[in-house]
């Protein structure tokens, strides 16, 4: 059991989220950890899963899971994504921060819930989901919810749900960047507080890579 | 013959009929400005300065009732905010926006490789980073996310570096003064002779204040009331006003 | 000290925790069925829409599921309520009216002082019947209506008839529907154009016999331009066996109009507090919310906003205390259904002692309502490790060109601002006790003096408990 969770953590850190999250068990995926363990994933956009579950429990005492996410959802795509965090051991944290970025028709629909037990002393937790909408009928649905049973703990969670603020977009122009290119930008710099935090670069390069090269440049074609 | 005539024109303003969405703000707005001329814009509080400066920059709430700006040959009106930087306009704004995500320097890149359509990367990390100096700016901000957690004065000093490193036709400054101490005054101001010396550009420099006039002196002083021109002269023009206020010009 | 003195006389007079020998006119038998409807309709003297829409809504409440979600529903047996009581014949028109009991019951309360001091007007509700009202002059000059439910249906039955279950219909959930059938008492407002009322009109409630059910129905309509304030502040007796209180009340903002609504809530932890709330703003209009829930064993209250037209703007301010045994499952709902409409929400929690605070709102935004904003912020402190605190925030946009902001924090008392106090001589109960008044201070804020005053004393109260 013990080697079984060794390979699927190894998998977690060398692969992408995309690759990721397609290996486990299709649609949900559970993993537990244990005394001191820490964990990121990285979920990207993928045209495979449109509908996942990612249940993490935090049982060891400080055990740590980081779910960063920059996701994208163009044409008349609908992603579903279930995260539950599940903090049962003292002095476990948790680090979620996904956004999104939606052309077109797309939906994105978003279920977080963070519980903190009431064991979990000494626990923190916090969310971010953050929606960027550029096409004109895009939706979103978030519902991010704590359930909080100890006192000794911290757990905020924060969305937003916008567009690009016209006032960028024209401060970039003015200084002759066109507005395909100023648009690229600003989608490029959404993203990046999440790839920010990955502490391995290298991956981030990748990630990059994939990001720009395939997603957005179908989605924002004349940059 | 005269030495003006040798500079030719680079913005010429006839007439103009402006406002912010519905409401008009400048009513008959003229205005010249040559190569190489440095001009002061003065005047009270919703006189009509930031509408000017928001119509020469195209902002998206600006409407042209009637007139004509003629930019460079090029009617103004006409072109589009990017264009317009193309065209060599620059607008130095008063509340400069934040862009999280996107680094001062590759934001600099990316403006100077579409305006000067050319460039070489080496050179131009070292330009950038020597304008900095100059400015006394901490050279972190470049990876800084644009002006996010800037302060006032590091906003304006940004502002300048980008013009500095851009160099425009011709710089439009929206009070560039207000918000700035001494120190900073000092050295923007310098930084902005510097650039009159370095590529000679028109600037039309909207001041509240009179300090920075002391610094950057002009050619040519303009003092807007209710819309319209109602005084121009020298430098001393300047003077003038600091002692006996706007009243004196209303007249 | 005077403040330990006051502390003392409320805590023996148990937040209003004392009842009055029963003396009803009329009481229901036990139990629900079309009979005990129709037998309500008939002594009310309801015009036949009315007896119609009651029946109709008892067949949809015996059809409705209970809700799934929320607070622990299964103890309540609707059979072992009594859902109608008529105290006195008539309406009373001044003080010395009242029956004797019911005068004691209100001096108790501070009804006269009140009255004289801020209000316009005040119903007040014993049991299900108001008996006591009285109009001053100058608003029913300015034709201002001010009744019981029952009154106003009688003397303006067509404006009822247009607006009663138009915010919320009977089959919009089950307590509606319930409610809707059953309903008595309640009141009745109607504010005319540009008519701006600046006291606020108030009314109070108590529940008294053993297995009494409250189902009072509130109709406020404030026509173009015009202002009107309103406070619900109510109280029950102890007992031991539930009581139900199942409230409707519906709110029409007109154009230009701006309505506030303020609750003070705190049964006793016997009873089952499940309300349904809901205004329709038009253009320009502003509705109001504050809601204070510290009673009731459990509570689900989500007081609610549908923005109809552009413009509109409302504003939900929610402070729930959940002590020893309770669930306060409260929060608010922003609909946006029209372009360049606003919405905030604002919600603070404190659970202590094992208690439970629950927050759930919902916001969205509809196709078109394009330009809408809205901002929705909820804080819960946590005071002890057996107490327990939930967030259900739901966000459904479906227009692009939108602003939407949603932040929640939980958390207990930070132990830097307890020291820092402390390090200043204060003892540590105390300023636990400030801290958490400090807390909640932006909503109480927002409450009329009085209350602001009676509200900090209950905090206090409820804060000795818990700590030291």
């Amino acid at each position: 059991m013990g080697e079984k969770k060794d390979l699927v953590r190894e998998k977690l850190e060398l692969t992408l989220g995309r690759t990721l999250i397609d290996r486990l068990e299709e649609g949900e995926s559970e993993l537990r950890l244990g005394a001191d363990e820490a964990l990121t994933i990285f979920l990207l956009p993928s045209q495979k899963y449109k509908n996942k579950k990612l249940t993490v429990w935090l049982e060891g005492r400080g055990s740590r899971v980081e779910i960063l996410g920059a996701l994208l959802g163009g044409g008349e795509e609908e992603s579903k994504i279930s995260i539950r965090v599940i903090h049962k051991g003292r002095e476990t944290s948790a680090y979620i921060h996904l956004r999104t970025v939606l052309f077109g028709q797309s939906r994105s629909l978003f279920s977080g819930l963070i519980r903190i037990e009431k064991d979990a002393i000494g626990s923190g937790s916090l969310l971010e989901d953050r929606v960027l909408v550029l096409g004109e009928a895009a939706r979103a649905e978030s519902v991010p919810s704590l359930e909080i049973e100890a006192n000794e703990v911290k757990a905020s969670h924060a969305a937003t749900v916008g567009r690009i603020d016209e006032e960028q977009l024209f401060y970039l122009e003015s200084r002759g960047v066109s507005r395909a290119t100023a648009v690229r930008m600003i989608v490029e710099g959404f993203f990046e507080p999440v790839l920010r935090r990955l502490s391995r670069k290298d991956l981030v390069a990748q990630i990059r890579g994939e990001l720009w090269a395939d997603a957005l440049k179908q989605y924002l074609p004349d940059s | 013959m005269r030495p003006n005539a040798e500079k030719s024109i680079l913005l010429e303003i006839k007439d103009l009929y402006a406002g912010i969405e519905s409401r008009e703000i400048l009513k008959g707005f003229n205005l010249t400005i040559r190569e190489g001329e440095t001009h002061a814009l003065m005047g009270p509080n919703g006189s009509g300065k930031s509408t000017l400066a928001n119509v020469l920059c195209g902002h998206p709430r600006a409407q042209v009732k009637s007139g004509s700006i003629i930019f460079r040959g090029e009617n103004l009106v006409k072109l589009s905010p990017e264009e317009r930087a193309k065209h060599g306009l620059f607008m130095a704004f008063q509340y400069p926006v934040e862009v999280t995500g996107v680094s001062l320097f590759n934001f600099l890149k990316t403006a100077y490789g579409s305006v000067k359509e050319k460039i070489d990367y080496a050179r131009f990390g070292k330009m950038v980073r020597d304008e900095a100096e100059k400015l006394k700016m901490d050279p972190a901000f470049l990876s800084r996310y644009l002006n996010e957690g800037f302060s006032g004065g590091e906003k304006k000093k940004a502002e300048i570096l980008q013009m500095m490193v851009l160099s425009p036709k011709i710089v439009i400054m929206d009070e560039t003064d207000s918000g700035l101490d001494i120190d900073a005054l000092r050295i923007v101001s310098e930084e902005i002779n510097r650039a009159r010396e370095s590529f000679n550009p028109g600037i039309l420099l909207i001041t509240h204040y009179f300090r920075i006039l002391k610094y950057v002196r002009p050619d040519f002083v303009h003092v807007l009331v209710d819309g319209r021109i109602a005084a121009e002269g020298g430098a001393e023009l300047a003077t003038k006003l600091e002692e006996n206020g706007y009243e004196w010009v209303r007249g | 000290m005077n403040k330990e003195r006051d502390l003392k006389n409320l805590k023996s007079s148990y937040k209003l925790g004392f009842s009055v020998p029963e003396d009803y006119v009329f009481k229901s038998k036990k139990g629900l069925d079309e009979k005990v409807v129709e037998e309500i309709s008939a002594i009310k003297s309801e015009p036949l829409w009315m007896r119609d829409l009651r029946l109709k809504s008892y067949q949809t409440f015996r059809q409705k599921q209970m809700p799934g979600w929320g607070g622990d529903l299964s103890q309540i047996n609707f059979n072992e309520i009594y859902y109608y009581l008529k105290p006195t014949k008539t309406e009373a028109k001044s003080w010395e009216d009242l029956p004797k009991g019911i005068r004691e019951t209100y001096n108790k309360i501070g009804v006269p002082a009140a009255e004289k001091k801020y209000l316009a007007g005040v119903k007040g509700q014993y049991e299900s019947e108001v008996i006591y009202g009285s109009l001053l002059k100058s608003l029913e000059e300015k034709g201002v209506v001010f009744l019981g439910m029952d009154e106003g249906l009688k003397r303006y039955p067509d404006l009822v008839k247009e607006y009663f279950g138009t915010v919320i219909p009977p089959a919009d959930n089950k307590f509606a529907a319930l409610n809707s059938s059953v309903w008595s008492g309640g009141s009745f407002i109607y504010v005319p154009k540009n008519v701006k009322i600046s006291l606020p009109l108030q009314a109070y409630f108590r529940i008294n016999a053993a297995n009494m059910g409250q189902f009072e129905r509130t109709l406020i309509i404030a026509d173009e331009g015009s202002f009107v304030s309103y406070i619900e502040g109510c109280s029950a007796p102890v007992y031991s066996t539930d009581s139900l209180h199942s409230a409707v009340v519906e709110i029409i903002v007109k154009r230009g109009a701006r309505v506030r609504y303020t609750t003070i809530q705190n049964w006793s932890t016997n009873v089952y507090n499940l309300v349904t709330k809901r205004a329709k703003v038009f253009g320009d209009g502003v509705m109001e919310w504050v809601d204070y829930n510290g009673g009731s064993r459990l509570t689900m209250k989500y007081p609610s906003v549908y923005l109809v037209e552009p413009g509109a703007h409302g504003e939900i301010l929610s402070l729930a205390f959940a002590g020893s045994g309770q669930h306060q499952d409260t929060g608010g709902k922003a609909i946006h259904a029209a372009p360049n409409t606003t919405s905030q929400i604002i919600s603070k929690s404190v659970s202590l002692n094992g208690g439970r605070t629950s927050y759930r709102g919902l916001l969205q935004i509809y196709p078109g309502a394009k330009g809408s904003k809205s901002k929705v912020v909820c804080d819960a402190l946590i005071l002890d490790p057996q107490s327990r605190s939930d967030t259900y925030p739901t966000m459904r946009i479906d227009e692009s060109q939108v602003q939407v902001e949603h932040e929640a924090t939980v958390s207990k008392i930070g132990e830097d601002q307890l020291f820092y106090l402390m390090s200043r001589g204060i003892p540590e109960a105390q300023a636990g006790s400030l801290i958490v008044s400090g807390f909640v201070e932006p909503i109480v804020k927002q409450l009329p003096l009085e209350y602001a005053v009676e509200l900090n004393r209950l905090i206090e109260l409820q804060m000795e408990g818990s700590v030291g």
